[in-house]
C-alpha cells in the first residue's frame, strides 16, 4: 500500500521552505568574482572600486580568511576556499563581496580588477598524462586525506585497480573472439531544480549554525569544524529540504566560503547560486574514456576482460568522498558477469577542467555504458548474439563474481529475459529504421550505513519520529513513516516524521549510495523494539546503528530499448524504455516506481542529450537553454516490469532502486542504434549527427 | 544588474510608445521572451523598457479573402490556435505552435520574434515563403518592409531605433499551399538546427506550379531566402526529382556555423533535406 509521500504538499503549495528561504536578522548576501581563465597566476586585485558602492560590507580576498590552512573538501583537501595565488579552472572564486542584498553584491563583484597572468592549460585527461604535462597541483600528496603518493604518477587525484593485468592479458591471448574498442562520456551536471544555497551564521562565542543545500550534515559539520578549529558540538547544521540531488548535494560547496565571512563580518552570511554559476562551480559527472577489452572462447564462454578507465577529475579531488576518491562503479564494471581473470584500473587525473564530484549511481553510468556496449559489439561479431552472450555470461547461484564474493542470488538472466520479453505495441514512423538493444546493471548492496533516530511521544497518542537526514526528494523520510506504521500498526496521520540538527541526533552518513531506505530500516527496526519495552514513565528512545554489512548480496536491472532513426538524417528517436527492475519487499511502491521512472528518465538524457561541452577548459553549456535536460515531450514511453521474490537486505527485506535504472540506458540506446542502422556509436550522448555521417561511411555493428 | 534603475514604461497607444521609445536609451519590451534573454546575458542594459502590453490597437487579428493580418502583440498560442491562420497558412500556424515550449509560447509575440532577429528563429522563415510584409511606424512616418528584406545581419534589422513594427500582412493567393518544417534532433524544446519554410503557388489546372518560395532558418546569420527554388519548380509540376533539385540548390544559399546543434556540414545537409520535405508538404497539404 502506498501513502502520500511527507513532503508532497508542501512542496506542491510552495509551503516547503527551503534554504534560499531563510531568513535571519541582519543577514548580508555575498557574491564571488571567479576567475575566467582555466590557468593562471593571481599578479594583482584590485577591490578598491567594488569596496567604494553603496550597500558593500567588505570584500574579500584569500589573504583575509580566518583559516590556518585555505583548503577544504570531502576527503582530500584540496579545495581552495579562495584562490590565493594560482587559478585552476575557470569559475574559481578569487575575492568575495558581502553586501546587504544580493543585487549589490553581484554587481559589485563585477567591479573587482583581478589581473592575470595566463599559465599553459590542461583541458583533457590525456594531456595531464603527458610526460611534460603542467603539473596542475605541485604536491598532491601532501593534502589531507590524499591517496597519492609522488611514485602514483603525473596529475592523478586516484587510481585504483582490481585483479591481475598479466593474468587478463593472458586470458584474452587465448580467446576466439575479442573485442577491444574505446568508449567515450562527456562532463555532466545533476539538473537539480534547486541551485546550490547556504547560510552561515557564526557567533562570537565559537558557535556555528548553518543551512545548507547538503545531504551530508554530519560530514559538513566535521569539514566545517575541521576547517575552521570549531568544537564539532558547537557546528549546528540545520534541518532543510532539498530541491533534488542526485549526488550533487554531498559536497560542502559555499558553506566554507560563507562561514569563514560570517567570522570576518560577524554577520549571518547567505548565498544562493545562480543556475549558470551552478552550472560552472559545482561537482557534476567525470567525463570519461574506458577502454574494454572482452575475449570468449569457441562456446562463448568469457575467458578474459580487461577495463581502463580515464577520468577526468577536474582541477581538485575534494569533491569525492569515498576513501579511495575513485569511483566505485568504474572498478564495479564487471559485478554481472562471470569473468575467470579481470582487471580494471580506474584512473582519475587533474586538468584544468570543473571538479568533478558524485552524480547517481558514481562512475557506473559511464562504466556500463562500455561494458554493455562492448559485450553487444562482441556478441554481434561473434555471431552469438547480444542477448544470448550476456546468457551465457551472466553469474548464476553459487558463482563468485569477479570480486571474490558470493552473493546470496544472481538475478541477471531472470530481468534480462523479463526485459526481452514484453510485447511491441509501438507506431515505428513511415521510413524509419527500426532497432532494439539491451543493457544490464547490478550493484552490490551490501553495505548497512550507520545513522540514528530518536521516536518520542507526541499529543494524542502520536509518534514523533526524528531522523538526521534530509529529504533529497527521494522519499527517504516518507520510508522512515512507513517503516512506524507497519511496525506499531499505527495510521499515517500518527506519526509525524522530522529532520533535527546535527546537534540533536549523534550520526549519520548522509543521503545516496542507495543505501538510505537499509540504513533507516535497520533503525527503525531497532528503536520499534525499543518503543515496545518503554517504560511508561519514559518519553523517547534513541538508537544509533553502527556500519555493517548485509548479504553479500546486490539488484540488478535490465533495460531493452526501441528506438527508430531517420535514414536521411540520423535522427534517433527513442520509442520505449522497459526497464525490468529485480525487486525483493517494497516499502513504498510509489516511491519505488518514482526511483525507476526518474531513474530512467536520468538514464536517457545521459545517452541522448546531456553534455556540459567542456572544451578547452570553458564548460559552454552554462543555461537551461544549453545544457539540456530531457523535457516532457523528449521522453519515450516508459515501461516497468517488477521480477519480483529476491532476496533482500535488513529487517525489512529490500532491494537498493535509486541508482538501478539511470545506469544502463544509454548502453541499451547505443545497442539499440546498432541493431536498427548497423553502425556503432562509442560516445556520449549520441547524436543524430554521428549516426548520419556512421551510416554514410557504412559501419559495422 | 541595474534592474532597480530601469525605467518601465506603460503606454496605451501606438503613439504614446513611439513618444517613450524616443526618449534616451529606451527598449521595446513585447512578451519578454526575447527581450529577458537578452537582458539576463547582459546584451542590453536599457535605462528604460517601454512594455506594449497595453497597447490594444497592436493586439488585432484579421483574416479577409485577400489577406491575413496579425497585430505584432499577438501571441505565438494566439497565433497557433487560429483556425482561420491554420488553415490559410499552415505554415505560419505550425512554425508558431512549435516554438519553444507552452510557456514561451503564451508569452512570445509576433513583433518580438520578428525584431529580436535571432536567425534561429522558427517564424521568419515560414512568413517569408507567404511574401509576408511587416508594418513598421516611427515618430514621423510609417512604411511597409518585405520580411525578406528585414534582415540586416545576426540580431539587426532594418528597423530605425525608434520604430516599431505594428503589424504584419499576410497576401492569400488562391492555389497556394504552404508548410514549416523544424528539425530539433536533440530535444523538442530546443532551438532548430535547421528549419524551412515553403509555399508552392499553382496555376489553374491545379498542377503546374507557378511560383515557389522556400526559407530557412538555423543555417546563415540572417533567414536564408532561396531564389533558386522557383527558378528550378516554376512551370514544372513538382515531380520528385525537381523538388530534390530545388532542394538541393540551398547547399549553396546557406551559410551555416559549426555549433552544438550540429557542424556546418551537417546543417548543410540537413538544409536540403528539410527543404525537400517542406516543399514536399506542400504538394499534399
Amino acid at each position: 500500500m502506498s501513502e502520500r509521500r511527507i513532503d508532497a504538499v508542501a512542496k506542491a503549495t510552495g509551503a516547503a521552505k527551503y534554504t534560499a528561504d531563510v531568513v535571519l536578522d541582519g543577514m548580508a548576501h555575498v557574491a564571488v568574482n571567479r576567475s575566467d581563465f582555466p590557468s593562471a597566476l593571481i599578479v594583482k586585485i584590485d577591490t578598491s572600486v567594488a569596496e567604494k558602492v553603496e550597500g558593500v560590507l567588505g570584500v574579500f580576498t584569500a589573504k583575509d580568511l580566518p583559516v590556518a590552512v585555505n583548503l577544504y573538501g570531502r576527503r582530500v583537501f584540496d579545495v581552495p576556499i579562495l584562490v590565493n595565488e594560482r587559478v585552476r579552472r575557470v569559475g574559481d572564486p578569487v575575492a568575495a563581496v558581502v553586501a546587504t542584498t544580493r543585487e549589490i553584491a553581484e554587481a559589485a563583484a563585477e567591479l573587482i580588477e583581478v589581473t592575470y597572468k595566463e599559465m599553459p592549460a590542461i583541458t583533457t585527461a590525456h594531456e595531464a598524462l603527458e610526460s611534460n604535462a603542467q603539473l596542475i597541483h605541485d604536491r598532491p600528496w601532501e593534502y589531507k586525506g590524499a591517496v597519492v603518493t609522488p611514485e602514483t604518477g603525473r596529475n592523478i587525484q586516484s587510481l585504483e585497480t582490481h585483479g591481475s593485468r598479466e593474468a587478463a592479458e593472458a586470458a584474452l591471448r587465448s580467446a576466439v573472439h575479442i573485442i577491444d574498442e574505446t568508449y567515450t562520456t562527456p562532463g555532466d551536471h545533476q539538473g537539480y531544480i534547486e541551485p546550490q544555497a547556504c547560510i552561515a551564521d557564526y557567533s562570537a562565542d565559537g558557535s556555528l549554525r548553518v543551512w545548507a543545500t547538503n545531504k551530508s550534515p554530519y560530514r559538513l559539520r566535521d569539514v566545517l569544524s575541521s576547517v575552521f578549529g570549531l568544537d564539532p558540538k558547537r557546528v549546528e547544521v540545520m534541518p532543510t529540504i532539498l530541491g533534488g540531488d542526485f549526488g550533487g548535494k554531498g559536497a560542502p560547496g559555499e558553506v566554507p566560503l560563507c562561514t569563514a565571512l560570517s567570522i570576518l563580518t560577524g554577520r549571518p552570511i547567505k548565498m544562493v547560486l545562480r543556475y549558470s554559476e551552478d552550472l560552472l562551480s559545482t561537482d557534476g559527472r567525470h567525463a570519461s574514456e574506458i577502454r574494454v577489452r572482452l575475449g570468449i572462447d569457441n562456446e562463448g564462454k568469457l575467458v578474459g576482460g580487461i577495463a581502463e578507465a580515464l577520468l577526468d577529475g577536474g582541477a581538485y579531488a575534494g569533491f569525492k568522498p569515498v576513501n579511495t576518491v575513485n569511483l566505485h562503479g568504474i572498478v564495479d564494471a564487471a559485478i554481472a558477469y562471470r569473468i575467470p581473470e579481470f582487471f580494471v584500473e580506474s584512473k582519475i587525473v587533474y586538468t584544468n577542467n570543473q571538479p568533478k564530484g558524485h552524480m547517481r549511481a558514481p562512475g557506473s553510468p559511464q562504466a556500463a555504458f562500455a561494458f554493455e556496449s562492448a559485450i553487444d559489439e562482441l556478441g554481434r561479431r561473434s555471431g552469438i548474439g547480444p542477448i544470448k552472450i550476456r546468457e551465457i555470461n551472466l553469474l548464476s547461484e553459487g558463482d563468485v563474481n569477479p570480486y571474490g564474493d558470493t552473493w546470496l542470488e544472481y538475478r541477471g538472466k531472470e530481468v534480462l529475459s523479463l526485459a526481452t520479453s514484453q510485447p511491441n505495441i509501438l507506431d515505428i514512423p513511415k521510413g524509419w529504421l527500426y532497432g532494439e538493444g539491451v543493457a544490464l546493471y547490478a550493484r552490490s548492496m551490501a553495505a548497512v550505513p550507520k545513522t540514528s533516530l530518536r521516536l518520542l511521544r507526541g499529543q494524542g497518542g502520536k509518534v514523533i519520529a526524528e531522523v538526521p537526514i534530509p529529504e533529497n526528494g527521494a522519499g527517504g523520510q516518507t520510508v522512515v513513516r512507513e517503516m512506524i506504521r507497519s511496525g506499531l500498526g499505527l495510521n499515517s496521520d500518527q506519526i509525524e516524521v522530522k529532520q533535527v540538527s546535527t546537534s540533536l541526533l549523534p550520526t549519520d552518513a548522509g543521503v545516496g549510495g542507495s543505501r538510505v531506505s537499509l540504513g533507516v530500516t535497520v533503525a527503525v527496526a531497532d528503536a520499534i523494539k525499543l518503543w515496545k519495552e518503554m517504560p511508561p514513565d519514559q518519553d523517547a528512545v534513541e538508537v544509533t546503528t553502527n556500519e555493517g554489512s548485509d548479504g553479500p548480496s546486490g539488484a540488478y536491472s535490465a533495460q531493452l530499448a526501441r528506438v527508430a532513426v531517420d535514414p536521411a538524417t540520423g535522427q534517433l528517436k527513442v520509442l520505449e524504455i522497459i526497464s525490468a527492475v529485480d525487486v525483493a519487499e517494497i516499502v513504498n511502491s510509489k516511491a519505488h516506481q518514482m526511483q525507476i521512472d526518474g531513474g530512467t528518465v536520468m538514464g536517457f538524457g545521459f545517452g541522448v542529450m546531456e553534455d556540459l561541452l567542456e572544451d578547452a577548459g570553458q564548460p559552454w553549456a552554462l543555461s537551461m537553454g544549453e545544457f539540456k535536460l530531457p523535457n516532457v515531450a523528449d521522453i519515450p514511453k516508459l515501461s516497468t516490469v517488477l521480477l519480483h521474490g529476491g532476496k533482500g537486505v535488513g529487517p525489512n527485506n529490500i532491494k537498493a532502486v535509486g541508482e538501478l535504472t539511470n545506469c544502463p540506458t544509454g548502453a541499451a540506446i547505443a545497442n539499440a542504434v546498432a541493431d536498427a542502422t548497423g553502425v556503432r556509436i562509442r560516445q556520449l550522448p549520441v547524436k543524430a549527427e554521428a549516426i548520419y555521417w556512421a551510416m554514410k561511411e557504412g559501419g559495422t555493428k | 544588474m541595474q534592474s532597480t534603475d530601469t525605467e518601465f514604461l506603460i503606454p496605451t497607444s501606438v503613439s504614446e510608445a513611439l513618444r517613450n521609445i524616443a526618449k534616451e536609451d529606451a527598449i521595446f519590451l513585447g512578451g519578454g521572451t526575447s527581450t529577458a534573454l537578452l537582458y539576463k546575458t547582459r546584451m542590453i542594459e536599457p535605462a528604460r523598457v517601454v512594455w506594449l502590453g497595453n497597447v490594444g490597437e497592436l493586439k488585432g487579428m484579421f483574416a479577409s479573402p485577400t489577406e491575413v493580418k496579425i497585430g505584432s502583440m499577438v501571441t505565438m498560442a494566439e497565433i497557433a490556435a487560429d483556425r482561420e491562420i491554420a488553415r490559410l497558412l499552415p505554415g505560419v500556424s505550425s512554425a508558431a505552435g512549435v516554438i519553444g515550449n507552452a510557456r514561451v509560447r503564451a508569452m512570445a509575440t509576433l513583433g518580438g520574434a520578428l525584431a529580436h532577429a535571432d536567425p534561429r528563429q522558427d517564424l521568419p522563415p515560414a512568413l517569408i515563403a507567404v511574401d509576408a510584409k511587416v508594418s513598421v511606424r516611427g515618430g514621423s512616418s510609417s512604411r511597409e518592409i518585405n520580411l525578406s528584406d528585414f534582415y540586416e545581419g545576426f540580431l539587426e534589422t532594418v528597423l530605425a531605433p525608434d520604430e516599431l513594427i505594428t503589424e504584419v500582412t499576410i497576401p492569400i493567393i488562391p492555389n497556394r499551399h504552404s508548410s514549416y518544417l523544424r528539425y530539433t534532433p536533440t530535444s523538442e524544446g530546443d532551438y532548430p538546427t535547421v528549419g524551412a519554410g515553403a509555399s508552392l503557388t499553382f496555376n489553374g489546372d491545379g498542377k503546374s506550379i507557378s511560383t515557389a518560395k522556400l526559407a530557412l532558418c538555423g543555417v546563415g546569420a540572417v533567414p536564408i531566402v532561396s531564389s533558386e527554388a522557383n527558378l528550378v519548380l516554376a512551370g514544372t509540376t513538382g515531380d520528385d526529382s525537381v523538388l530534390r533539385r530545388a532542394a538541393d540548390m540551398v547547399r549553396e544559399a546557406v551559410d551555416p556555423q559549426d555549433d552544438e546543434r550540429g557542424s556546418a556540414d551537417y546543417k548543410r545537409d540537413m538544409a536540403v533535406v528539410f527543404a525537400y520535405r517542406a516543399l514536399k508538404a506542400c504538394l499534399v497539404s
